[in-house]
C-alpha cells in the first residue's frame, strides 16, 4: 500500500479519474434538462418553446465539449 | 336551445397592457397566443400571470458574480497551485455550471404561470427537474380572494401575492409575487359576482 502511495501513483490521475466521472454525471444531468424542458413545452404554450428547447440542447453541447476536453487534456 | 357557452363580460385592456403583451410578460390580459395542456376548447384564457421580472434579479446577480469569479481566481493565483491542463478544465467546468444555474433561474420564472380562465383557476408548477404539479378549481368554487404587497420591492413595484380561497380539493391557491395583485383580484372578485 505504501508503495502504491509512494512510487509511480501520481494523485493527480486519480483526481483525473474523478474529474472524468463528475463531468459524466454532469452529462446525465444536461439530459435531465433536456427531459424538463420538453416536460415544460409540452404541458405549456407560451410562445418560447424554441428557443428554450435550444437552450437545452446547447447546454448538453457544452457539457459534451467540457467532457472531452477534460478527456484530451487532464 | 340553452347556450352551450356564454363568454363572460371580461374587463377591458388598457392601451398600455395591449401593447406591453410579449413573450415575457408577467401579467398578459385576455392572451389569444398561448395555450396549456389540460385547457379545454370551449375554454378561453382570460389572465395568465407569472411572478414579477424583479425577483429575476436573485438569480441574474449570482450569475454574474459566477461569470466573473475565474478572473477573480486566476488573479489571485488560484489557478497556478494545479498542474497544466487542469486550470482550463476547472474554468470551463465553471462557466458550465453557471450556464445551468442561469437556465434554471430563467425556466423557473417562464413555465410557473398562473391563469385564470373562463371555466377555472389553474396553477402550473415545475419542481425536481422532472416533477410537475397542476392544480386548478373551477371558478364557481371559489370563496373569498384576498392580497397582499409585502416590503420595500414589492410597494415599489407592485407586486405581491394573491390568495384564493374555494371549496375545490385544492382549498387555497396563492399566486406569488404576481405584478397587480390589487388588478386581479378585482379580476376575480368580478368573476364571483357574476357567477353568483
Amino acid at each position: 500500500m505504501e508503495n502504491l502511495l509512494t512510487n509511480g501513483f501520481n494523485t493527480w490521475i486519480l483526481i483525473k479519474a474523478l474529474a472524468l466521472v463528475i463531468l459524466g454525471m454532469y452529462l446525465v444531468f444536461a439530459f435531465v434538462v433536456i427531459r424538463q424542458v420538453k416536460l415544460m413545452t409540452n404541458t405549456l404554450h407560451l410562445g418560447f418553446e424554441t428557443p428554450a428547447k435550444t437552450l437545452s440542447y446547447l447546454h448538453l453541447a457544452f457539457a459534451v465539449l467540457v467532457f472531452l476536453t477534460a478527456l484530451v487534456i487532464l | 336551445m340553452p347556450d352551450v357557452f356564454v363568454s363572460p363580460d371580461l374587463p377591458q385592456k388598457t392601451s398600455t397592457e395591449k401593447s406591453a403583451r410579449n413573450l415575457f410578460s408577467s401579467f398578459s390580459l385576455d392572451p389569444t397566443d398561448i395555450d396549456f395542456e389540460t385547457k379545454d376548447s370551449n375554454e378561453r384564457i382570460i389572465l395568465m400571470l407569472r411572478r414579477h421580472p424583479i425577483v429575476n434579479v436573485k438569480w441574474i446577480v449570482v450569475t454574474f458574480l459566477l461569470l466573473i469569479s475565474p478572473t477573480f481566481l486566476g488573479a489571485l493565483g488560484v489557478f497556478s497551485l494545479f498542474p497544466a491542463g487542469f486550470p482550463l478544465v476547472i474554468s470551463l467546468a465553471w462557466y458550465l455550471v453557471t450556464t445551468a444555474y442561469a437556465i434554471e433561474g430563467f425556466l423557473d420564472w417562464y413555465f410557473n404561470v398562473y391563469f385564470v380562465t373562463t371555466l377555472r383557476i389553474v396553477d402550473v408548477d415545475f419542481y425536481n427537474l422532472v416533477s410537475k404539479k397542476v392544480s386548478d378549481a373551477e371558478v364557481t368554487k371559489i370563496q373569498d380572494v384576498s392580497y397582499t404587497t409585502n416590503g420595500f420591492l414589492g410597494a415599489m413595484f407592485n407586486f405581491g401575492n394573491v390568495f384564493i380561497q374555494t371549496a375545490a380539493d385544492v382549498q387555497e391557491f396563492k399566486f406569488s409575487s404576481v405584478p397587480k395583485p390589487e388588478k386581479v383580484a378585482k379580476i376575480l372578485d368580478d368573476f364571483m359576482d357574476k357567477e353568483k
